[in-house]
């Protein structure tokens, strides 16, 4: 039952809402950054809500079935194939024991999500199944998928009813985005053109980006911000700009604390997009409003939670 | 004794209480039993805190209204209240360190820089009591302070791509301790057997804030005792007292 890794592809991780609260102990929060493309993979499969899902970056992995599942892709598109047959991606898919899913993204970038029904047999860690890949957890707990890993899932009949899918599960890549960001603690050194100027320029995401954090490449320079700079504390989605013209955007891997001046935070409404931006892909940031970026979040929220609930004629059971 | 205080936005549900920004332990008693009392009276308005050398960063629930009413809030609980950080959940560890050269990465560097010779370097850094002043950055890194200014020394300029979980390390005025196997640029002065990059919730963090820390020297065979020891699954770190 479950899945064995042929081949793992790169950074495959096992994630679901990660572990909050735990920063002050130097423990990432890890977990999914588009928590609306994980619900509803595991939605639309009739999963519990509380399974996690393989988080699938640009090189995908390979993986043997041991037991009959369906599955479900939501995410960046992909290319699947069914032992070497490609097949459709929109919708619920039937993999039978013995089979080989391999997946691959259409697109450079984006991180595709997977889910497989039944109940997955991990262990879990603070009240989570997420891979943290700095924290030294036991087994896939602490690491990406590597080659011969076994994962057991208890196979459910999950019971379609006849459901019309969401048009939103998939999400096309934008090579070019637009991020809203919100205050941090060290915006006020900024001068109001050197605010500008973060808002007037593009910055493209480097090659060595990761899912700690996106390296970003700007025109801008900034000599140091700030002279002395205690450790301090970071968030998922905090720009850290370290002297020089290439700030870091922090992401949910990311450590904890640090000692580059905090120039700005990704509103929340906006961090699921991350997951969609990669190396050659460029951002524009747009400096938001406390009261814009609550009500972006709210209307978002909504939106998604009127649309679970004329698929599924339920209300949503998770959070937000 | 408070001398200044800020608050800061960081993004829509993070509120950041700013201190002069300098290393100080009674500013860091002031912050964690800040951090305390805010958790005790507003339970379900907050998500999760952190208190770093000069800040502490508190975020609210999404849904519990707005970053501006409960920094009003706050500012009224800082003007009216005065925070300690309860005594009787400090405890007192003594700490095994050896200071053998196949663990002290950079004795002979340190020993250059300091203008010491090792023995000297030695007994200043164990005759100290420290204080940890936090945790974080990487899993379970332990910051301490209250190390002699004699043995203050700049990182390394090339970080070392792995430091041993363990290791004791010496940056600026600061000492530290390697929870995990890491990247780091700290001066590596000795290595505990003690377990640290074990983080089960029963057993991490080891170490809490405002603990207090003395060393032990031990050489190189105590070191591998311990070490096989600690591998068992036998506790070898020494608990002096609880509470002070």
């Amino acid at each position: 039952m479950g899945f064995k890794v042929i081949k793992p592809g790169w950074q495959t991780t096992v994630q679901d809402l990660g572990r909050p609260g735990l920063r002050k102990f130097g423990i990432p929060r890890s977990g999914v950054l588009d928590q609306y493309r994980y619900y509803w993979a595991n939605g639309l499969l009739g999963n519990d809500l509380s399974m996690p899902i393989l988080s699938i970056q640009t090189l995908g992995p390979k993986l043997e079935f041991t037991e009959d599942h369906s599955i479900f892709v939501t995410g960046s598109p992909a290319i699947l194939t069914i032992d070497k047959f490609e097949v459709k991606t929109q919708g619920h898919l039937y993999v039978k024991k013995g089979q080989i899913l391999e997946i691959k993204s259409r697109f450079r970038n984006g991180t595709i999500y997977l889910a497989i029904d039944g109940q997955w047999q991990l262990p879990k860690i603070y009240n989570s199944y997420s891979s943290d890949l700095l924290t030294p957890f036991e087994g896939l707990l602490g690491r990406s998928l590597m080659v011969d890993d076994e994962v057991n899932i208890i196979p459910q009949q999950p019971i379609f009813q006849n459901i019309s899918l969401p048009q939103n599960t998939t999400i096309q890549p934008n090579n070019h985005q637009t991020i809203r960001i919100l205050t941090a603690p060290e915006s006020e050194v900024l001068t109001t053109s050197q605010k500008s100027a973060i808002e007037d320029h593009n910055f493209s995401i480097d090659p060595t980006s990761n899912s700690m954090g996106m390296r970003l490449d700007t025109n801008i320079n900034f000599d140091t911000l700030k002279p002395i700079m205690l450790s301090s504390s970071v968030q998922v989605g905090t720009l850290q700009w370290p002297s020089g013209n290439q700030p870091i955007l922090l992401l949910n891997q990311a450590q904890t604390s640090g000692g580059y001046p905090r120039l700005a935070q990704v509103i929340q409404a906006d961090l699921y997009k991350l997951a969609y931006l990669g190396p050659g892909d460029t951002i524009k940031f747009k400096w938001s409003t406390l009261k814009e970026a609550f009500y972006i979040l709210e209307y978002q929220n909504t939106q998604f939670k009127r649309q679970w609930s004329s698929v599924f004629n339920n209300s949503f059971e998770g959070q937000l | 004794m408070i001398d200044e205080c800020r608050f800061k936005y960081f993004g829509e549900t993070t509120l950041v209480l700013q201190l002069k920004e300098k290393i100080d332990l009674d500013q860091l008693k002031w912050l964690y039993g800040l951090e305390r009392f805010v958790l005790n009276r507003y339970p379900d308005l907050i998500r999760e805190t952190m208190v770093t050398y000069h800040e502490i960063s508190i975020t609210i629930r999404p849904q519990s209204g707005s970053l501006k009413a409960f920094k009003e809030k706050l500012n009224q609980v800082v003007q009216e209240s005065v925070f300690t950080f309860p005594g009787n959940e400090i405890s007192k560890y003594t700490i095994p360190i050896c200071y053998d050269e196949e663990y002290a990465l950079d004795k002979v560097r340190l020993e250059e820089k300091l203008g010491l010779n090792w023995n000297i370097i030695k007994q200043i850094h164990s005759h100290n009591e420290y204080r940890v002043y936090m945790l974080g950055f990487i899993p379970g890194f332990v910051y301490l302070g209250g190390m002699d200014s004699r043995l203050s020394c700049k990182r390394l300029d090339k970080p070392r791509t792995k430091v041993l979980g363990g290791s004791i390390g010496i940056a600026d005025q600061q000492t530290g301790i390697y929870a995990i196997d890491s990247p780091g640029g700290w001066n590596i002065i000795g290595q505990t057997p003690v377990v640290l990059n074990n983080f089960n919730p029963h057993t991490f963090p080891v170490f809490h804030p405002l603990d207090i820390i003395h060393w032990k020297e031990i050489d190189k065979t105590q070191f591998l005792e311990l070490k096989s020891q600690a591998s068992k699954g036998i506790n070898i770190l020494k608990l002096t007292s609880n509470g002070i």
